[in-house]
């Protein structure tokens, strides 16, 4: 190691004696030149969309991309991979080239190396990049698409409004339109960490026998003591009365109505109206010395006949609160947080609760909100809509 | 006139200065540069988070 300093110090603080200072300057000032070239030409190699996807992995990528309209278009102007996925700036762009090395890392452990693989990590990978977009106000799609260039007017009249008010809120892209280039992962199946804070609450729930409770996840429904026998499944939110406990199982009265038509199968928490709060397997929802008709009523609005049903059934010990606000506090918090992202939420009391799930359901594909999130969403539109809420409309 | 020094000694100092101006000064710089990208991104995960607009 010393001899290495010492041969490296000799190098630099002895003068050469047989080349010409000038040769020397211009032998270094060409090597710098052509250092520089060849460092620019591996950036630019490497920011290429043949090189993105010379690596196997990415092909899937490209080809997903292709019938898009940042894949192909009638004008064929296209951006390649680099275009949106590596920052322009040079230290930005540096630290995101050496955080590539885990992308070489994962191709060379094939830790994504087949589509099946690509798919249980697209939601991660995909969270990455809009992570990044939201940090930076999708400034790589801007570079390109600049609101300071855009003729609203010839927008469609749908899209006028609200790209006048992301223009003045300088929101970023990504907000809305996720999913817009490649597939949108698969968010049924992610976990939302709110709902953690609603499994502890129900923890420190006191249940006493004879009580009235709030359902506080949804969960299995069994027709036997030993919580063998499923009988269904019953949401979050619904409103169940604990009769007794036994060891891990807790015997529960569910009262709802339910429609005539059919196998009765879905159970709601209101005359007339379309809020859910259990779904009965078939045989269960049929099984006469199992579930109790109470009353029976017209629906004026859609001619069905509606029952007021009661039962009773065994689920897991716990997993109730004895108010529904925490459940609403999470609901509001996904609502207003997931919806206001492309414009501005509507009042929930402004629409009746069967109302509410059709505008839901053709809104919620924007959203990345899970399953779960989104039955509990719908279930607090429902619930604080113009049906209950009468200070509203 | 001063005595040439021996052949030997101009030689190596041409191959230092070839070694040194196109393979050691640019390996240098580009192994600094990429120091400097794991360092950056090391402080974007730790502190600073994704870069900003």
């Amino acid at each position: 190691m010393k001899k290495i300093w010492r041969w490296l110090a000799e190098l630099f603080s002895k003068p050469s004696t047989r080349i010409g200072l000038g040769v020397l300057v211009t032998v270094g000032f060409i090597a710098g030149i052509l250092a520089w070239q060849g460092f620019n030409k591996a950036m630019d190699l490497t920011n290429t969309t043949e090189f993105c996807v010379s690596c196997h992995t990415m092909q899937g990528n490209q080809t997903e991309l292709k019938p898009t309209v940042h894949g192909t278009n009638r004008s064929g102007v296209t951006p390649g991979c680099p275009d949106c996925h590596v920052p322009h700036d040079f230290s930005d762009k540096i630290a995101r080239k050496m955080k590539a090395s885990v992308e070489v890392w994962s191709h060379l452990t094939g830790k994504i190396g087949t589509a099946d693989k690509f798919e249980a990590h697209r939601l991660r990978l995909a969270q990455n990049e809009w992570d990044r977009f939201k940090a930076n106000g999708s400034k790589e799609c801007r570079t390109c698409h600049d609101y300071s260039k855009m003729d609203f007017d010839k927008m469609r009249p749908a899209s006028q409004e609200p790209m006048r008010g992301a223009a003045e809120r300088d929101q970023s892209c990504m907000d809305c339109h996720k999913g817009i280039a490649h597939h949108m992962p698969d968010m049924k199946n992610s976990h939302n960490p709110a709902f953690d804070s609603l499994v502890q609450a129900a923890d420190s729930t006191r249940i006493q026998d004879g009580n009235s409770y709030i359902n506080a996840l949804p969960r299995e429904l069994y027709s036997d003591e030993a919580l063998g026998k499923a009988a269904g499944r019953i949401e979050i939110a619904t409103p169940l009365k604990v009769l007794k406990q036994v060891g891990d199982a807790q015997q529960i009265e569910l009262l709802a109505w339910r429609k005539s038509k059919g196998y009765g199968r879905v159970w709601y928490s209101q005359f007339g109206m379309n809020i859910v709060v259990a779904t009965l397997d078939k045989a269960t929802a049929q099984d006469k010395s199992l579930v109790e008709v109470l009353e029976s009523k017209e629906d004026p609005n859609t001619g069905l006949i509606w029952q007021k049903v009661r039962a009773v059934f065994w689920t897991k010990q716990g997993g109730v609160m004895e108010s529904a606000d925490p459940i609403w506090d999470v609901a509001r918090n996904s609502y207003q947080t997931s919806c206001s992202v492309c414009h501005k939420q509507p009042d929930v009391a402004h629409f009746d609760s069967n109302t509410w799930p059709g505008l839901f359901s053709g809104m919620v594909g924007f959203t990345n909100m899970d399953k779960d999130t989104q039955a509990l969403v719908l279930k607090y539109l429902q619930n604080h809509s113009s049906d209950f809420d009468k200070t509203a409309h | 006139m001063q005595e040439p020094t021996p052949p030997s000694r101009s030689n190596s100092d041409w191959k230092k200065m070839l070694l040194l101006a196109f393979i050691g000064l640019p390996v240098t710089m580009a192994a600094l540069i990429a120091l400097y990208g794991f360092v950056l991104w090391g402080l974007q995960v730790m502190f600073f988070g994704p870069p900003g607009a």
